[in-house]
């Protein structure tokens, strides 16, 4: 086997930039340029587990894509392992795995074994080390008893660990991960995070794609923010918390509240912005603001006749600064 | 290599199984057996209402050796454009596995399956229309099956490339599969064809090894087709290597434009 040429960083980016281009038109063709990475630069340190967050279109994707060898990019570089994914892509190959969320990329009508061996064979792992490394995974996966039934008759729990134990086959020294737990039920995302989290302990590179920022707070020990196609922010959870400043948050509910009311909330000195967002048969009002008690102090003067209920205050997580700085870079 | 090939005959198997609809024994039979018959008789049925009985056999023959290029040209177009709708192109692109071998598994199983498709053909037509093998020369016969079943999974080759960077090449694969049907003499003689389409015809696998197979089922010697077949392969690798090229080239488009999930 090649040996790797020297790196500081599992991963390291420079001034990445992917320009799709697309046609827009039936017989009268105009082309349109697409910017998705318009210039980012990382530096990922081994056995680190890095959340890379962002909306959807902002991205994420496009960058574990390159970063996989599955698309060049337009200019910039990028290197695993201190191997160029465009022009040493054997390398990173060999020595990466990588998962997408959702439930395709799996041979449905074959069992979850045989989607492992199948792909054990793609990867040239010797027999007797791959038959003992299924083994292992369907067991540390919880598939282990349900390996010899079709995928088709799989939960969609079952199908992402079955996604996992494929990427982890080759026993890769980085492993990538675009939004692993989409569509999970709350029991099965979280079995999957203590997963990922076991596996940066024990001395993988993840890097990991979400928009799921308790996700990323939980288990990441650093992240960026990307938006359309720009790093805005990027430090461990807590200092991308304190980069929003002494943000805290207030929240109630209501039944209805005019748009008026909520002009009048955005108008207060502490207040940076104010969602409002449905749950269940309540509307649920989110105020992040410089000082939530004295806001709260006001909310009763301010939505004079207003029923409003379960008013709580805050720190702000990891999904509030996210807002924040979502909001700041549009 | 004996792991080598082990690992070769189970990642064939697999894929195939993974990604047929007809790896069943219902599917099988469905587009296996019923199809086939179809086409047979459905050829044969206005062959002989346009020319009469007497070209009854003539029509069956040649559907039955074109039988092979439902494997060659749909099978093998089929295992990049199912991987495509399965989302597991990127997967596979994005391994390490050898391109020309995982090219070459999945054209080996399709051959297997022309193979097996003429056998069937030739069955069919023996019990519906008389076809009398005895005075066949059955070891050249058996010979120009597995040539055509070959060359014709080499054009398949050359259009299950597109499938890299096109959703829905399938449609290319009904083109070129009818295009086979109209132009390698399985319905008509080449000679019959205008001068330019003889000449599309005898660039086209199938056509010299049709050819060869009706003078095998007619008695031939091998030294009387030899050439035929020496042809027919060439044509069959030519497309083959060209398939390989493209599909090549066409992994770097992919790579430049994200089209491999595209479905």
């Amino acid at each position: 086997m090649p040996s790797d040429p020297p790196f500081r960083h599992a991963i390291e980016v420079a001034d990445l930039r992917k320009v799709y281009t697309t046609t827009r038109g039936t017989f009268r063709r105009t082309k349109v340029e697409n910017v998705a990475l318009a210039g980012i630069d990382l530096a990922i340190a081994p056995g680190e587990l890095f959340g890379l967050l962002g909306p959807n279109g902002a991205g994420k994707t496009t960058t574990v894509k390159v970063l996989t060898t599955l698309l060049l990019p337009t200019s910039g570089t990028a290197r695993v392992l201190g191997h160029d994914v465009v022009s040493a892509t054997g390398d990173v190959r060999r020595r990466i795995g990588f998962v997408f969320g959702g439930e395709r990329g799996l041979y449905w009508r074959l069992s979850g074994y045989d989607n492992l061996r199948y792909f054990a064979d793609l990867y040239r792992i010797p027999p007797q080390v791959s038959k003992r490394r299924i083994g292992e995974l369907l067991e540390v996966l919880g598939l282990a008893g349900r390996e010899h039934d079709k995928v088709e008759g799989y939960s969609r729990g079952m199908k992402q660990r079955l996604h996992l134990a494929r990427g982890l086959l080759n026993d890769p020294d980085v492993l990538f991960l675009d939004e692993p737990t989409i569509g999970l039920d709350p029991v099965g995302a979280r079995d999957l995070r203590v997963l990922i989290r076991g596996l940066a302990d024990h001395g993988k590179t993840i890097f990991l794609t979400t928009h799921y920022m308790f996700e990323a707070d939980a288990i990441c020990d650093r992240v960026a923010v990307i938006k359309k196609g720009r790093i805005v922010a990027e430090g461990t959870p807590s200092s991308i918390k304190q980069l929003v400043g002494d943000i805290g948050v207030v929240e109630f509910e209501v039944d209805t509240i005019s748009q008026e009311d909520i002009e009048r909330l955005q108008g207060l000195d502490t207040v940076s912005s104010v969602v409002v967002t449905e749950r269940e048969l309540a509307l649920v009002v989110t105020i992040h603001c410089a000082q939530p008690a004295e806001v709260m102090t006001q909310l009763g003067r301010l939505l004079d006749g207003i029923a409003f209920r379960r008013v709580s205050a805050r720190e702000a997580t990891l999904e509030d600064a996210y807002v924040e700085l979502i909001g700041e870079a549009s | 290599m004996t792991q080598s090939l082990a690992a070769f005959a189970r990642s064939t198997w697999l894929q195939y199984v993974a990604l047929f609809q007809w790896a069943t024994p219902l599917g099988y039979f469905a587009y296996k057996v019923v199809l086939p018959v179809t086409q047979i008789v459905f050829f044969v049925q206005l062959g002989v209402f346009a020319t009469g009985p007497g070209n009854a056999l003539y029509f069956a023959l040649g559907n039955s050796l074109q039988l092979t290029a439902n494997s060659g040209i749909f099978g093998v177009i089929a295992t990049v454009s199912n991987e495509r709708q399965y989302g597991t192109l990127p997967l596979l692109l994005g391994s390490p596995a050898n391109r020309l071998l995982t090219f070459m598994s999945r054209s080996f199983v399709n051959v297997l399956d022309g193979i097996v498709s003429v056998v069937f053909g030739l069955v069919v037509t023996a019990i519906l229309y008389g076809l009398d093998l005895r005075t066949a020369n059955l070891p050249l016969l058996g010979l120009c099956i597995v040539v055509i079943s070959i060359t014709t999974a080499g054009l398949g080759l050359l259009f299950g490339s597109l499938g890299l960077v096109m959703r829905d090449s399938i449609i290319v694969a009904n083109v070129v599969y009818y295009g086979l049907l109209i132009l390698c003499g399985i319905n008509f003689p080449v000679s019959r064809l205008p001068d330019a389409l003889q000449v599309v015809a005898y660039s086209l696998p199938l056509t010299r090894g049709v050819m060869a197979a009706r003078e095998a089922v007619a008695g031939a010697a091998f030294g009387q087709v030899a050439g035929l077949l020496a042809g027919e392969l060439l044509v069959g690798a030519v497309y083959a290597g060209l398939g390989y090229a493209l599909f090549r080239l066409l992994e770097g488009w992919a790579r430049r434009g994200g089209l491999q999930e595209a479905y």
